[in-house]
């Protein structure tokens, strides 16, 4: 079972080729949004796709401009087909907006999937240089404790003091690691907005996807 | 202790309002454009950041060739990094194929990527996804120092202690080479394999014509 995937903006051609250029197909997968000129392209993806007998799935976009959300409906839908048993032939990442082009390209890199970009004026599909990466395994076993417990945490404002209280660990070997996932730009030292005295520590919501913390 | 240097990668269109966002919001102590149309000296957007006194540079890219545009971005970037700085690049301006090789290069490098088309978006990414790091050296060399296709027969050939059957079979792992069916069974690259290969010779050239 072969399945391909693309985001889909306003001209159903950025998609078409990869189509065509694929063999033995039996899957495709669009992730578009619903402005009508998206909708437009979508109808005719899934006209060619209808004359050529492939069942083609689309994935709304609810908010095609936030690359968190687009990105983890991305990596989603890959592990959905993945189990199912699909395999994932390219993800042609050329249709949709920016943000939806760059939540593609990172799933491609975080899930190890070929990518190609269609160009807009020549259609032709350009194979994208991506290998996977896996995230979880840049950060030491402390540094993911440290930031797990600060994501499940992160509703209240934290110190370093803090951390190192609740995670029973001394307050230097908090500073540390804080200090390398600083470096890392995984967290930031922001001031208390109620208490411009303390530093407290933010993650951002990206940790979600990147360490799967979901 | 002076904190670290900030760059700052804007794509640029036709719109100067695009950067504007960005420049506002991002810090930085020198801001690349990045361009496929040349800036004269008297372009509204470099009299726009001179008037704004805001230390500037162009970065001319043919969008048409995304893995060269996304190289020399890659390296601009690079640059800045191993010089100990920090690194954004906003996407907001320019058509879609500028804002998808800026964003290849930010996979690449590890830069933060910013978009304030609707809002301001963010995304950091915690390291660079590039060829360069997901790629193990012993197999970056072996796709750039081999003829391909390689007949299997010629694999085969190679005694038993030989690293290259298993670094073959790595390379195939990682979606990089396949076994075809040509005038005989042949070790072919695959669209990734040979989209690495194009990256990492031309980052070479890259690399070389600048020292």
């Amino acid at each position: 079972m072969v399945a391909i995937l693309g985001t889909l903006g306003f001209r159903a051609n950025s998609l078409l080729p990869t189509l065509e250029s694929t063999s033995g197909v039996d899957k495709v997968v669009v992730f578009c949004n619903d402005h009508p000129r998206a909708l437009d392209a979508l109808t005719e993806v899934q006209r060619v796709c209808s004359i050529m007998g492939i069942p083609i799935d689309r994935v709304a976009m609810s908010d095609a401009f936030d690359l968190l959300q687009a990105a983890k409906a991305m990596r989603s839908q890959v592990r959905q087909l993945k189990k199912e048993g699909h395999e994932i032939a390219v993800f042609n990442i050329a249709g949709g907006t920016k943000m939806m082009s760059a939540a593609a390209l990172l799933v491609c890199a975080m899930e190890g999937l070929n990518s190609v970009y269609v160009h807009d004026e020549t259609y032709r599909e350009i194979p994208l240089p991506l290998l996977k990466v896996d995230y979880s395994q840049l950060l030491t076993t402390a540094q993911k404790e440290i930031l797990t417990y600060i994501w499940r945490n992160r509703a209240k404002p934290m110190t370093q003091v803090d951390i190192a209280l609740g995670m029973g660990k001394h307050k230097a070997t908090i500073n540390h690691h804080i200090q390398i996932l600083e470096g890392k730009n995984v967290l930031h030292l922001v001031e208390d907005p109620n208490d411009r005295r303390r530093k407290v520590v933010r993650v951002d919501d990206a940790l979600e996807l990147m360490l799967e913390m979901d | 202790m002076e904190g670290r240097k900030e760059l700052l990668v804007s794509t640029l269109g036709s719109e100067v309002s695009e950067i504007v966002t960005g420049i506002r919001s991002l810090p930085h102590d020198n801001l690349v454009l990045v361009t496929d149309a040349a800036q004269d000296e008297n372009a509204a957007v470099l009299s726009f950041l001179r008037r704004l006194g805001i230390r500037h540079e162009v970065l001319l890219v043919d969008p048409s060739d995304m893995t060269g545009s996304a190289l020399l971005i890659e390296r601009k970037v690079q640059e800045h990094l191993e010089k100990g700085w920090r690194a954004r690049v906003d996407i907001t301006g320019g058509r879609k194929l500028l804002s998808d090789a800026a964003t290849l290069a930010a996979l690449s490098t590890g830069s933060e990527i910013c978009c304030f088309e609707m809002g301001a978006r963010r995304f950091p990414l915690l390291t660079a996804l590039g060829v360069r790091e997901a790629l193990p050296k012993d197999l970056a060399e072996v796709l750039r120092s081999h003829d391909w296709p390689m007949p299997l027969d010629e694999i085969r050939g190679k005694g038993k202690d030989h690293p290259l059957p298993a670094t073959l079979r790595r390379m195939k792992q990682m979606g990089l080479v396949q076994l075809e069916e040509l005038e005989a069974p042949m070790i072919c690259l695959t669209k990734r394999g040979k989209a690495c290969l194009d990256w990492i010779m031309r980052a070479k050239e890259l690399n070389g014509s600048s020292e």
